[in-house]
């Protein structure tokens, strides 16, 4: 059941002005407005996504990943030379997965896979992100601690862990608000249908097709 | 002394004959106022009779050596034995006076001029009496010895008493060159007074030997040396004598094989390649004679090409048994090289030496390299004249230890560890590795390694206070980058699903494409099948089942449609008869789905007969024969589609040119019509492999993979016949 709001957006290409009819009818306009904004192979940039609080976030999510990746990469030799490797490797899963998110989120490609529940994606990530970040970035400072880099690497580690936990925590807060307002929209879409059949029952044109 | 010996043969009275056995060569003198006698010249010493009481005295006895000639160039140098005696002073005093008694020749000044005095004055003399004695002279040489006898008369004057009487020069004793000859005289008196003296008889070095003794002529050697070879010149070789050249190898452990021996007579010119000149080559000459003298020449030792000709054909060999080093350094000559161990951590890179563990290189056989254990980065090199000349590695051995081990120095004094790489000995706390990082990130470990026994000990030094070499793993401390494959896979993944999700449907569409594909690549792809059925339900659904079951094969089938009675039968006939001569213009395959309505049809083409009720009812199966049955007259009315299909059929069939196949449904129908049996008939469903080996036609390859449709179409067909 689409309410006025999406009329408004609407430029009125595909629908008849016969077929709309009464507010409380059941036949509503099922056509979808056509967007003129086209970007590159129907792609756009969705910049709203990235000036808001999550596009932000995310953005340094993955500078921040990305710089604890190269620190740990300029290192040359280590003693012992596994919580080295732990970091690296949580650091360049974060970086893939996160960047990966961010383009599907900036470009609106979440819109086009309506199968896979993309915040929960995202709720999932970050979370995972905060642990392994936090726990690496411990593991790299209990065990390599003398030179430069690893120092710096420790740093941006510690600090990616914590935009990671703010993202969580956002992320967290969303969901538990898009589920109440889900299930509150789903109970008033069934009162409506239930109080528009009821009308239904009046319409001459049925009655006719009974007799 | 060598001027009195002219002087006295010049005043010889009495010649001695040459009397008994021996070399006639042998000759005696005697000087003025003695006389002698050669009695024999190989006597048995000893063996003479005892003469009288001393009568007279040997005073001394010289050797000199001289030349005995057969030819002027024929001589054989000797030794001349000249026995100065002397009577004894007046008998009375005789006893008492020992002064003329033994004396071994020492300066013969004063006797010369005693003997040269006393001469002239004793001849005069011949009536006083003679004292005689018998002088021996023997001559030892080694594997050789000769006794001569002479008889020496001397006249008794008083005047003579305690003098010299005179000179006996007996000429002389042979023995091969520069040997040892002991001669001794004696007297066969009494009182047995015995002189004897060794002497070595000339050998060449004597000037007068050098000309007339053949065995010291030898050839002289001059060489000259050139770019490409080098000549060597024989001459002054004896007329008439042939001389031998020998070239060999001049080395420690015995001259090498049996050089080249060439053996001429004429002064020759003797050529010799430059690339078998090496610094022991060695060349000897000497002529053909008994025990002859040579010449011998080694030119080449101070030349620098030689030497480098030399160490192009040396080789050094490695051999590791266990945790021993061997070298065996193999030349044709004897190296002065001393063999230093270095160390080279990459294989295109230069070889560090390490000081202080040099060993000489000793030209007999392997030798152990003691207190060095084997490592892949170890290599040898031969040092001499302060460069390398070979260099032998063992990097391709099967060794422990790894290439990108580090090697730590350790001095034993204070056990401080530095790393040697690049030609120098860096510290551990500012050692960094690959030659970036932090450095002195290491030292603790690494001095922690040495401490528990990680690494490898490679020198084991004699003495407490040398150093010690340790090979150190350093692979666990260089990390690799294994993370930014794994960014590549995960990128690669995301990249895939994003791909797929975003293109869905075309993903969709080409799985399916791929399904049909395959199936299409069926049994019987590619061929077309007309199927005639009759219009009843039982044929209509066999039909349809088998239409289904075929083009799932990939056969094309159009099937006839029934439906409709009277002239709705009919409606679809002008299509049919399309299809059919399509069929077969095209050489398709047509099928007559026999159903008891279709036999019926059929059986009006039997024996040419045509709609005889009689005959009809007669061999129809179904229905009483005399009338023809109410129920008949549906069926033949159902059948005529078939019947009209039929018409185009029959012709042909008797002429067989199509491709007719005929399947019978053999729940309902038991015989095939007779005018059908022209045509390859299959009782379906238990025919059915043959039937779909007709329908596959003559690709015989096809016939394989009939098998697993056999059944599922059978099952079909069956379900479709039982409903």
């Amino acid at each position: 059941m689409r309410n006025g709001d999406d009329l408004e957006g609407f430029d009125g290409e595909a629908s008849s002005a016969s077929m709309i009819s009464a507010a409380s009818s059941p036949y509503q306009p099922t056509t979808e407005p056509v967007s003129q904004r086209r970007g590159l192979g129907g792609l756009r940039c969705d910049l709203d996504y990235l000036r808001g609080t999550f596009g932000r976030l995310k953005l340094a999510e993955v500078l921040l990943a990305l710089t604890a990746f190269i620190c740990i990469e300029t290192i040359m030799e280590c003693s012992p030379c596994e919580g080295l490797y732990f970091f690296e490797f949580v650091s360049c899963s974060a970086l893939v997965v996160t960047g990966a998110l961010l383009l599907l989120f900036s470009l609106n490609l979440h819109t086009r896979i309506p199968q896979i529940n993309w915040n929960l994606t995202d709720l999932v990530n970050t979370g995972l992100s905060t642990f392994f970040f936090s726990f690496a970035s411990v593991v790299l400072a209990a065990l390599n601690h003398k030179t430069g880099a690893e120092i710096a690497a420790v740093v941006f580690g510690f600090l990616a862990m914590a935009v990671y936990a703010v993202n969580t925590f956002l992320a967290v807060r969303k969901w538990q608000l898009s589920s109440r307002q889900q299930s509150s929209r789903q109970s008033s879409d069934y009162i409506r249908a239930r109080t528009e059949s009821r009308e239904v029952v009046h319409r001459p044109e049925i009655q006719r097709l009974d007799a | 002394m060598h001027a009195l010996g002219p002087l006295l043969l010049g005043l010889v009275l009495v010649l001695g004959s040459a009397g008994g056995r021996g070399d006639p060569r042998d000759s005696l003198a005697c000087s003025q106022g003695l006389t002698c006698r050669l009695l024999d010249t190989d006597v048995l010493c000893g063996t003479e009779p005892a003469g009288p009481r001393q009568e007279l005295a040997l005073a001394r006895l010289r050797l000199e050596p001289a030349l005995r000639c057969t030819e002027p160039t024929a001589c054989v140098p000797c030794l001349e034995a000249r026995v100065r005696l002397a009577l004894p002073p007046a008998a009375s005093t005789a006893t008492g006076s020992r002064r003329l008694s033994v004396q071994p020749g020492t300066s013969g000044t004063e006797d010369s001029g005693d003997g040269g005095q006393r001469s002239p004055a004793a001849g005069a003399s011949t009536s006083h009496p003679n004292v005689t004695g018998l002088l021996l002279l023997s001559g030892l040489a080694y594997g050789s010895s000769r006794c001569v006898a002479v008889e020496v008369w001397a006249p008794l004057s008083p005047t003579l008493r305690g003098r010299t009487v005179g000179w006996v020069i007996f000429r002389c004793f042979e023995a091969p060159l520069g040997s040892e000859l002991h001669i001794s005289a004696y007297m066969n008196s009494r009182g047995r007074q015995r002189l004897s003296q060794q002497q070595r008889v000339p050998d060449c070095s004597w000037p007068a030997a050098q000309a007339a003794v053949p065995q010291c002529q030898v050839p002289r050697l001059r060489v000259s040396p050139g770019q490409k070879e080098v000549v060597v010149e024989v001459e002054g070789a004896a007329v008439g004598h042939s001389y031998t050249l020998w070239l060999y190898h001049n080395h420690s452990h015995g001259t090498s094989g049996p050089g080249r021996v060439v053996t001429t007579s004429s002064p020759m010119n003797y050529v010799l390649p430059a690339d078998e000149v090496l610094p022991c080559l060695c060349l000897q000459v000497w002529p053909e004679t008994r025990d002859p003298l040579r010449t011998t020449l080694c030119p080449f030792y101070h030349d620098a090409e030689a030497w480098e000709r030399l160490w192009a054909q040396s080789q050094l060999v490695l051999h590791v048994e266990g945790q021993v080093l061997t070298c065996s350094l193999s030349a044709p000559c004897d190296l002065l090289a001393e063999l230093v161990p270095c160390w080279q951590p990459v294989p295109s890179g230069p070889c560090q030496p390490l000081p202080g563990l040099q060993q000489p290189a000793g030209g007999k056989g392997p030798q152990e390299f003691g207190g060095l254990r084997p490592h892949p980065n170890l290599c040898v090199q031969v040092w001499s004249g302060g460069q390398v000349r070979l260099t032998q590695c063992l990097r391709d051995r099967a060794l422990p230890g790894r290439p990108d081990d580090l090697l730590l120095l350790e001095h034993g004094g204070n056990a401080s560890l530095c790393a040697v790489e690049r030609g120098a000995c860096t510290p551990l706390a500012s050692f960094t590795s690959r030659g970036a990082g932090h450095p002195g990130l290491l030292e603790q470990d690494l001095q922690q390694d040495v401490a528990v026994g990680q690494c490898q000990q490679l020198w084991h030094p004699s003495n407490r206070t040398g150093v010690v070499l340790w090979a150190c793993p350093l692979h666990k401390y260089l990390r690799t980058h294994w993370a930014l494959v794994w960014m590549g896979v995960l990128l690669g993944a995301a990249c895939l699903l994003l791909l797929l999700l975003l293109k869905k449907e075309d993903v969709k569409g080409w799985l399916k494409s791929l399904r049909a594909g395959y199936g299409s690549k069926g049994v019987l792809q590619g061929r077309r099948a007309l199927l005639l059925h009759a219009a009843e339900p039982v044929a209509e659904r066999a039909a349809c089942a088998l239409m289904a079951a075929l083009q799932s094969l990939g056969l094309t089938v159009v099937a006839a449609p029934g439906g409709g009675s009277g002239v709705a039968a009919l409606g679809p006939l002008p299509w049919l008869h399309a299809q059919h001569h399509r069929a077969l213009r095209d050489s398709d395959t047509i099928i007559l789905l026999l159903s008891p309505a279709a036999v019926a049809a059929a059986q009006q083409w039997d024996a040419g007969a045509r709609v005889v009720p009689e005959s009809r009812a007669a061999e129809s199966s179904l229905g009483p024969r005399q009338n023809p049955d109410p129920d008949d007259v549906p069926s033949v009315a159902l059948c005529e589609v078939f019947a009209a299909a039929l018409s185009c059929a029959m012709p042909v069939l008797a002429v067989a040119n199509g491709h007719y196949v005929v399947a019978r449904l053999e729940a309902l129908v038991p015989a095939v019509p007779p005018a059908l049996r022209a045509a390859p008939a299959f009782a379906v469903p238990s025919q059915m492999e043959g039937f779909l080996r007709a329908l596959a036609g003559p690709a015989q390859q096809r016939g394989r993979c009939l098998e697993p449709y056999v059944a599922a179409v059978a099952e079909a067909l069956q379900r479709a016949v039982g409903q």
